[in-house]
């Protein structure tokens, strides 16, 4: 039937070939590139390398360790914003919302410049000498990192837990303390467990925190970038980051398949509004005072890489200069290619997502689960391993393109994919089909209702999965490390060599133009998003 | 404890705002031991918010309530013994019906074979036998009804509040549960607290009657004394279908009045009130009090109008007239339309002066504004239609 179908619409046909052929050679092509690239007996070397051992177990150490912490902070935090009557809620939001738009590293450098050997509280307040490098730190500054991406999931399933549950509790005689253990919790569960999947993604996936703090502290996907960078040992690249997909697939299809199932959310209309029986004044402040502790620490964080920047030599003269700007100037190119492939990837991958959101959603083509899974993949797949399946897969004919701009920008492109993807699927979604039906109704074609009708609603998606394409583009560092040449360098890479180096004043510098660069755009996104709304009204 | 003289809810003069808005002003309510009370208003006035203070989800801004002669303000809801069932159930989603039956008695630490007793005795009284296993999103909605009901009642509580349970059932089911939940109230002799924006579940199922508006308490009463002798215009008008006529008295005699209303003088009774001559009077006539006859024939001799009919509507059981007499248009409702067919016309309206209610509110001028003291006597000292 799907068949016929096609037959009867040649356009459609075509456009589904080519996407699918897009899809294949850049989503699937690269990962079976890695995968099968080393032999069984290099695959092996994964029990008997010690070395290559230690990394695998020390990555699942700290996913472990900071899944856990990052999800404790963030129920903590979701717990308080939903449950609790306490003021600053909207600083505490604001909070949770910053380290989701900043360079991945940003945390790790803040924690050097505060607790480092020249840092501004171990050196210059407690005059200690510590040494930060190792697991410890890591701990610290990935739990900052990611626990807003499990706050985001964590607080959504709360705030759906209807509150007229727990009052049911108490009516039946449960004291506070159980109906939140026999209620409240069994009730965001599936909620925790999201959370705590997202943030073990990211911890796992994570590249950039290790690289400047983990110093000796082997994780697998630093090991595979040494591997790589250091003894151009392909294979044991392939092998380290496979080891690396497999958990990553295995919690992503956990997400997908299990977690999306056992929700308990159910939409009911008049109790919702019903506030939360008071906690206890003693908890209720206490809570209130981690969640303060917390925001400052991560204000901190964001402060000092402003003054790290402007500082004339960290850790000996804290006078304050415009000196470091010169290697912003100095790294203008870099800054500038930054900007080039965020922008052209992130038009590239909504354009792309838009397309495929539009067939899986609207069109019955026979292939659509394949479709599906084929746009959010590459969200399963760690940054590193997409970077190193790029670098192997188009090194040669018939795809040439080590060293290009083009290979910089088709991997980005192909990792924003399934962030633009869900965008634009949920909001088509949103949109009811009987509009379209309209459009046509009256007499307009399929690609006058596309242009006319479904572009201008989805405006609003579009323009988002653009927004946090962009950020995530100019912010990224472990799919490009591999792929980058000394023409088409970035910023992020710049900085990350200005750490190793040492020169602190000048990575401060860096990132915080990085970061303003992002601030910039999201401001526009939100003033047009703003703008378009009141045109509207 | 169990002293029948005292009410066994009390609640003295209690005021609530939530902000700016006032949900309970100054309301006083007594609620007798074993009785079927009914919280009657519009979306708005305040009855979620008194049964929510009852269940100790929310504290008084001033006033107290008191059960079985027990100060219950600053109880925490889960020390207070009133098991609400909730408008949308409530039914705690991840249990099963046994777990969500069985919770209430799990936190008082029952003994296992008494919770599986008392469990399924539950079970059986509300008739959901094979359903142990099931999660509330498997059942339907008459059956997640019944768990609700199963959940509040397995504690053996003398003391039931229910918020608007029946709302979210069909018309049909709605009319035989009413049935089936007042036999249980009074076989189990529970006292039970109903809200509702619904009159005619009101008036079905309840001893006593309290009409919410504003948040103030308009009447309180039997649903005899609410419907056929409203305190004041808005009870009349909500509970029911009320022709209403403003009038000046203008002669008293042997209990009876001589009211002018506009262009008719009426009889009516004064139910024991004083009124003189000059004294301002709202009276009030139910639809189906009102006599309704081709323009010949003797009727009630003692009130009377002439009138055009100026719309009818069909009913089945009876047909419902508007009559235009003069200036003022009447509602009538004729019972046994089958005698008559639907009329046209010229018509004449009678009514006996014993149906003729006088608003009370209106008619006792000493009465302080804003006073809404209700004590409910009991039954036994009442007289009943």
């Amino acid at each position: 039937m799907a068949i016929k179908k096609l037959k009867r619409e040649p356009v459609l046909f075509l456009v589904l070939a080519a996407v699918l052929a897009t899809a294949c050679v850049f989503v699937l092509w690269p990962v079976v590139k890695v995968v099968s690239y080393p032999g069984a007996a290099d695959y092996l070397q994964l029990l008997t390398n010690e070395r290559w051992m230690r990394a695998g177990l020390n990555s699942l150490f700290m996913t472990v360790l900071s899944t856990a912490s990052c999800t404790a902070l963030a129920f903590l935090f979701a717990y308080s914003i939903v449950r609790l009557d306490i003021p600053l809620k909207g600083f505490f939001r604001f909070i949770t919302l910053l380290p989701v738009v900043s360079p991945p590293f940003i945390v790790a450098l803040s924690y050097i410049l505060l607790f480092g050997r020249q840092g501004l509280v171990s050196k210059h307040l407690l005059h200690l000498n510590l040494d930060i490098y190792g697991w410890q730190g890591l701990w610290l500054v990935q739990t900052i990192t990611f626990f807003p991406y499990a706050f985001t999931v964590i607080h959504g399933v709360m705030q759906a837990a209807a509150a007229h549950l727990e009052h049911a509790a108490h009516n039946l005689g449960a004291s506070r303390w159980q109906a939140f253990r026999h209620v409240f919790l069994p009730l965001c569960r599936p909620g925790i467990a999201g959370g705590a999947l997202i943030a073990a993604m990211n911890v796992l996936a994570d590249f950039g925190n290790p690289m400047i703090i983990a110093g000796n502290f082997a994780l697998l996907p630093t090991e595979a970038y040494m591997q790589m960078s250091g003894w151009f040992d392909l294979s044991a690249a392939s092998v380290l980051s496979t080891a690396l997909l497999v958990p990553a697939l295995v919690l992503f299809l956990v997400n997908r398949l299990w977690v999306g199932k056992r929700s308990y959310v159910t939409v009911t209309g008049k109790e919702s509004s019903l506030k939360a029986y008071p906690a206890p004044p003693a908890l209720k402040w206490s809570l209130f005072a981690c969640c303060l502790f917390v925001s400052l620490f991560v204000l901190a964080v964001y402060g000092v890489l402003v003054y790290g920047a402007f500082a004339r030599t960290w850790g000996y003269d804290w006078s304050l200069t415009l000196q470091n700007m010169k290697y912003v100037t100095a790294k203008g190119s870099e800054l500038w290619n930054s900007i080039r492939f965020a922008a052209v990837s992130s038009l590239g991958a909504v354009a792309l997502a838009m397309l495929l959101a539009y067939l899986v959603q609207r069109k019955q083509v026979g292939i659509n689960r394949l479709l599906d899974v084929l746009a959010i993949l590459p969200g399963a797949v760690p940054g590193v391993f997409l970077g190193l399946g790029f670098a192997m897969a188009f090194n040669g004919p018939p795809f040439e393109l080590a060293g290009t701009s083009a290979i910089m920008v088709l991997a980005l492109l192909f990792w924003n994919l399934p962030t633009c993807y869900s965008a634009c699927l949920a909001g088509l979604q949103q949109i009811g089909r009987s509009l379209e039906e309209a459009s046509l109704n009256l007499g307009g074609g399929t690609l006058r209702t596309l242009r006319s009708v479904l572009l201008p609603l989805l405006r609003g998606p579009i323009l988002s999965g653009f927004t946090l394409s962009f950020l995530r583009s100019v912010t990224c560092l472990s799919v490009i490390i591999f792929l980058y040449s000394s023409s088409t360098s970035v910023g992020t890479i710049s900085i990350l060599s200005l750490v190793q180096s040492g020169v602190w004043g000048g990575a401060s510098a860096l990132t915080v133009t990085l970061i303003l660069i992002a601030f910039a755009l999201l401001a526009a996104s939100r003033l047009i998003l703003f703008a378009y709304d009141r045109r509207k009204s | 404890m169990n002293n029948a003289a005292q009410p066994h809810i009390r609640i003295d003069d209690v005021t609530k705002s939530f902000g700016a808005f006032s949900a309970l002003r100054s309301v006083t309510l007594d609620v007798p031991r074993g009785s079927f009370t009914t919280l009657l208003g519009p979306s708005g006035c305040g009855k979620t918010t008194l049964l929510r203070l009852l269940a100790g989800f929310d504290e008084p801004d001033s006033g107290s309530i008191r059960i079985d002669g027990a100060e219950m303000n600053g109880v925490p809801a889960f020390r207070r013994k009133t098991p609400l069932v909730f408008q949308d159930y409530a039914l705690f989603p991840h249990m099963t019906v046994q777990e969500n039956i069985a919770y209430g008695l799990k936190l008082q630490k029952a003994r296992k074979a008494e919770t599986a007793a008392r469990v399924g005795e539950m079970m059986d009284l509300f008739g959901l036998q094979g359903l142990e296993k099931r999660l509330p999103k498997q059942l339907s909605g008459g059956q997640q009804q019944r768990v609700a009901f199963a959940r509040a009642l397995v504690t053996g509580r003398d003391i039931l509040l229910m918020d608007e349970p029946l709302s979210n059932l069909d018309a049909k089911m709605r009319v035989e549960v009413r049935r089936e939940l007042r036999e249980l109230q009074r076989r189990a002799g529970i006292t039970a607290v109903f809200v509702t924006h619904d009159q005619d579940e009101a008036l079905s199922l309840s001893d006593y009657v309290a009409v919410f508006e504003k948040g103030r308490i308009r009447q309180a009463g039997t649903p005899w004394e609410v419907y056929y002798e409203p305190a004041n215009a808005f009870v009349a008008d909500f509970v029911g279908t009320a022709n209403l006529l403003a009038g000046i008295v203008e002669d008293v005699r042997d209990g009876v009045l001589l009211v002018r209303c506009r262009d008719v003088l009426l009889r009516a009774s004064s139910a024991g009130r004083t009124f003189r001559p000059g004294d301002r009077a709202t009276l009030m006539i139910r639809p189906e009090c009102l006599r309704i006859g081709a323009d010949e024939g003797d009727a009630e001799p003692e009130n009377r109008w002439m009138g055009a009919i100026s719309g009818s509507s069909f009913l089945g059981r009876q047909v419902r007239y508007e009559v235009q007499c003069g200036e003022t248009t009447l509602i009538v409702d004729d019972a046994d339309p089958s005698v008559t067919g639907v009329l046209d016309g010229t018509v004449r309206l009678s009514c006996a002066a014993d149906k003729i209610h006088v608003l009370s509110d209106e008619a006792d001028s000493e009465r302080k504004e804003g006073e809404t003291h209700e004590r409910i006597r009991p039954l036994s000292e009442r007289r009943l239609g």
